[in-house]
């Protein structure tokens, strides 16, 4: 027989599920290794599209999943683009 | 003497009454200040993501050339004052980089891919770095 259950077992804190680590994917990577020197092209619109929202603002680091180094060459790049008008700098 | 990249927009209804002319016009302004032009191709020809001064279109040129730091100020200012220049950029390029960069823009005429090509990372790794990440 299971021992009765106590009055107070819905307020007990339940166990964390223990989470899986998942590798952050950074998009600057080739291969996972890090470019050096790092490198990132203004006019490469195809990649820098996707570090964009649709208002055109740059995605922050939780979303793009950069590293402190390629946000900082990705933020550069896209700010180069939109002086080049080749993105703008306010979307829809 | 560093590498530059430079890029610039030129009026597109000069550009296509007389193409080469205007094209001439960018080279002759980089040697003109004591430049050498590794590399000088029509990038992409499109439409601005906003006007500027009233321009919708505009035609890309890329160049990559050698050239003295002090000679990039007096070249810029003489950019403004061209007409057929609507806007440009001109960056440093890392001189670990500057030879594929140059290659890749002098045989591509497609549209430029992720740089720098792999020739260049592979010497680049830090052979101890991989054997941390496996």
């Amino acid at each position: 027989m299971p021992p009765p259950k106590s009055k107070f077992a819905k307020f007990a804190k339940k166990k964390a599920k223990p989470r899986l680590k998942v590798k952050r994917r950074d998009p600057i990577f080739i291969d996972g290794v890090r470019p050096r020197p790092m490198f990132v092209d203004y006019k490469d619109l195809e990649l820098l599209g996707k570090l964009v929202n649709r208002q055109a603002k740059i995605l922050g680091r939780r979303k793009s999943g950069c590293t402190a180094a390629s946000q900082h060459a990705v933020t550069s790049a896209i700010k180069r683009a939109r002086f080049m008008a080749l993105l703008p700098f306010v979307g829809e | 003497m560093v590498v530059y990249e430079g890029m610039f927009i030129l009026d597109a209804s000069k550009y296509a009454r007389d193409p080469v002319a205007t094209a001439q016009q960018v080279t002759d302004l980089i040697t003109q200040f004591g430049g050498t032009i590794l590399a000088s191709r029509l990038w992409d020809e499109r439409k601005l993501a906003y006007p500027i001064k009233g321009h919708r279109k505009g035609i890309y040129w890329l160049t990559y050339f050698r050239m003295a730091g002090a000679n990039i100020t007096p070249l810029e200012r003489q950019c403004e004052i061209t007409d057929e220049i609507i806007r440009k950029l001109i960056l440093k390029v890392d001189a670990r980089i500057a030879d594929a960069l140059v290659e890749h823009a002098l045989a591509g005429d497609a549209a430029p891919k992720r740089t720098p090509p792999p020739a260049v990372v592979a010497s680049a790794i830090d052979p101890s770095e991989i054997e941390s990440e496996e």
